[in-house]
């Protein structure tokens, strides 16, 4: 392959021929200390908060801290190429990332540089990290479901295209792998995918990236890494850029989901930045704004109005707790801002129970808004056997003779609960979820032996997606359960069970 | 690591910059009563350039704070009293006083600022490639005076680095015309916008063999 170089000589004469000079008029200051990722300066009197400053060996920073006799500035990026007694030159803009189509599919950092090595981001459009939420007149109520492809979830906790719902837990219950199967799961759907890892290892990011890849996810996925040993500020600034470059598809009509892995991580970088910058520590040592600093991220999600294009941008933060302690400071705090949570619990997890989620205390604010009209009248039956068997969970241990009707409870339950497990990676179609929720909550599995339960289930929906993908989609266009569907889906489940050997 | 020691000038100390200017007000409001605020400050600028950077003897007794307040009193009676300003002699013993003596310089610095900014002048330092002629400093002054509306005091600094043009810098303001930012910002510029250009136009630059 071989380049033209005089067409190349040309198109670069013509550059600089057009090229304009000016005059280049820039604001100073010098640097009086730098260490740890902030630097303070002296000068640039007519900095503005959150202005972009730059050093001279290029890398980027914040006005963060406006003093009386100094700025302080936070360091987007390597911090030891910076002296005392460099010059710092204000650049007269707040921080900005590309957007667009062009990095649907990468992998970037927080300042939208790409870092999976498959060349640069071409675009023109750049959105400002930071704006001000839409305002109440502009937003419209969640109304559309977000499949997340869990039954558990999408049966007791539904959450809606526009909605915050927080996933919370302990380490190693699985709140990651909700997130990513909710990805996965938008596959086919028309809505763009960010994921934000925020002080992650970069050996689990690197594995994440790679089931997305082999889920076929990354086509219409965007990662955004700062990983455990990147700088503190590029950790802060992350969540927000990754909410910028998902609210252009927000504003342009589409839908978006975006992922914040996780902001515990978050906000102990800024905490890091904030006593780094003497600013006086609170509870826990936090800064006093670190509610703003959740509240103003979240505060993004929303439903927008039909005026200004009925885009949505739906949001999964991420809280990690130490011993399950949810009253903790951040945990509290994120609860009151998110729109319900889904919380996850070590000893479900350990008891076999996966997704551990904790079904009684996990909510939606959503709720029924966020369900097609078919999943609302199998989901409440389903709540309401989970709720009977947990009253009378507690008999069982006892070991006695219990009468029928509470036996006959506890045998629902015990197959309600093998029903909702689900393995990794394997997002359920709503229609598919409808059939085997169908198929507990109205008895067909009580013959079965609970260890059969699952067995049960991956059988008829081989079933049905090899014979009887009909009634799948009928399911899909009616959306209802009329006596029409539902007697289709009471066939297929007799049908099969008539083959299926217990 | 030495080497960038070197290049960085003089540590900028924030602390001692404050107390220079808080110093210098005070001066030259007592300066103001007694009208003779120029003299005060060319002789602070004389005592400065002349006979503290001079002598570092001097300058080393002066700030060190071993030597007693009355002795400083008294050196200063001796050497400086008749030849200068009465206002500044005492101006001196009152820094010695508060053993602020070691800040002499950054008084001077901002003394010499507040009277340019209380006569309506402001301080412009150029930096320039070569050394420049009389005549064309005096254009450059006369440039500036046009540009700001102020009068101006200029002072030159001369760096081959920036390859030619002029930097001037105002405060905190700098406005760069020397060859070598617009070299760094045509390289800029239209590595970008030439890379884009390419970039639409790809597949009619690769010969097809």
């Amino acid at each position: 392959m071989k380049f033209n170089s005089d067409e190349i000589a040309s198109v670069i004469q013509k550059e600089i021929e057009q090229f304009g000079s000016q005059i280049d008029v820039r604001e100073v200051g010098t640097v009086l200390e730098v260490g740890d990722g902030i630097a303070r300066v002296y000068g640039l009197s007519g900095v503005m908060s959150g202005e972009m400053v730059q050093f001279p060996s290029g890398v980027i920073g914040l006005a963060f801290n406006l003093e009386e006799k100094s700025v302080g500035v936070i360091i987007l990026g390597d911090y030891l190429s910076i002296n005392e007694g460099d010059e710092v030159r204000s650049l007269g803009t707040l921080l900005s990332v590309p957007a667009g189509d062009a990095v649907v599919g990468r992998v970037l950092d927080p300042l939208g540089n790409p870092i999976d090595g498959k060349g640069p981001i071409n675009t023109n459009v750049r959105r400002p990290v930071e704006i001000i939420a839409t305002g109440v007149a502009e937003r419209h109520p969640v109304n559309e479901p977000m499949q997340t492809g869990i039954k558990a979830i999408d049966a007791m906790t539904p959450i809606g295209r526009g909605q915050r719902e927080l996933i919370i837990g302990d380490r190693k219950t699985g709140k990651t792998a909700i997130a990513i199967d909710a990805i996965i799961n938008q596959k086919g759907k028309g809505v763009k995918c960010f994921y934000v890892a925020i002080g992650q290892k970069e050996s689990s990011v690197a594995l994440i990236i790679d089931a997305l890849e082999k889920a076929g996810a990354m086509d219409y996925t965007t990662v955004i890494v700062s990983g455990a040993s990147s700088p503190a500020p590029l950790q802060y600034v992350a969540p927000y850029a990754g909410t910028a470059m998902a609210e252009h598809f927000m504003f342009n009509g589409q839908h978006a989901l975006i992922v914040y892995d996780d902001l515990s991580k978050q906000a102990v970088a800024y905490r890091q930045l904030s006593l780094l910058m003497r600013r006086p520590p609170g509870r826990e040592a936090f800064p006093g704004d670190v509610f703003y600093c959740h509240s103003r991220l979240l505060e993004r999600s929303a439903k927008l109005s039909k005026e200004l294009g009925s885009g949505s941008l739906t949001s999964l933060p991420i809280i990690e707790t130490l011993e399950g302690e949810v009253s903790a400071y951040i945990p509290t705090n994120v609860i009151s801002i998110t729109d319900g949570q889904i919380y996850l619990q070590p000893d479900l997890f350990f008891a076999g129970i996966r997704p551990a989620m904790n079904v009684g205390i996990s909510v939606s604010r959503v709720g029924g808004n966020a369900q097609i009209k078919a999943m609302k009248k199998v989901a409440g039956g389903l709540r309401l056997d989970l709720a009977a068997f947990r009253e009378l969970e507690a008999f069982a241990q006892l070991g006695t003779e219990l009468d029928p009707a509470t036996q006959a409870k506890l045998d629902r339950g015990y197959r309600m609960v093998e029903l909702l497990k689900q393995p990794q990676f394997q997002p359920m179609d709503v229609a598919e979820q409808i059939v085997t929720i169908y198929a507990g909550t109205r008895g067909h599995l009580d013959e079965i032996p609970v260890a059969k339960v699952r067995e049960f289930e991956t059988g008829l929906l081989d079933f049905l997606r090899d014979r009887k993908s009909d009634v799948l989609q009928k399911i899909r266009d009616v959306g209802d359960l009329t006596p029409e569907v539902e007697e289709m889906i009471k066939s297929t489940i007799s049908a099969f069970k008539a083959t299926f050997r217990a | 690591m030495s080497d960038q020691a070197k290049k960085i000038p003089t540590v900028f100390d924030s602390e001692e910059q404050h107390v220079g200017e808080v110093y210098a007000r005070a001066l030259l409001a007592a300066g103001q009563n007694s009208k003779s605020i120029d003299a005060i400050v060319d002789q602070l600028e004389s005592l400065v350039v002349d006979v503290l950077d001079k002598n570092s003897k001097v300058d080393y007794a002066l700030s060190n704070p071993k030597m007693s307040v009355e002795d400083k009193w008294g050196m200063i009676d001796r050497v400086f009293a008749g030849k200068m300003d009465p206002t500044l002699v005492t101006f001196l013993k009152v820094l010695a006083r508060r053993q602020r003596l070691g800040s002499l310089r950054s008084v001077q610095r901002s003394a010499s600022l507040l009277r340019d900014q209380m006569a309506g002048r402001i301080q412009v330092q150029a930096t320039v490639a070569q050394e420049l002629s009389a005549a064309a400093k005096d254009a450059l002054v006369e440039n500036l005076k046009k540009v700001f509306k102020k009068d101006v005091r200029l002072t030159t600094k001369v760096d081959p680095s920036i390859l030619g043009g002029l930097i001037v810098r105002v405060g905190d303001t700098v406005l760069d015309g020397s060859v070598d930012g617009q070299l760094a910002a045509l390289r800029k510029t239209v590595g970008q916008r030439a890379e884009n250009a390419l970039r639409t136009v790809a597949d009619s630059l690769v010969q097809s063999n």
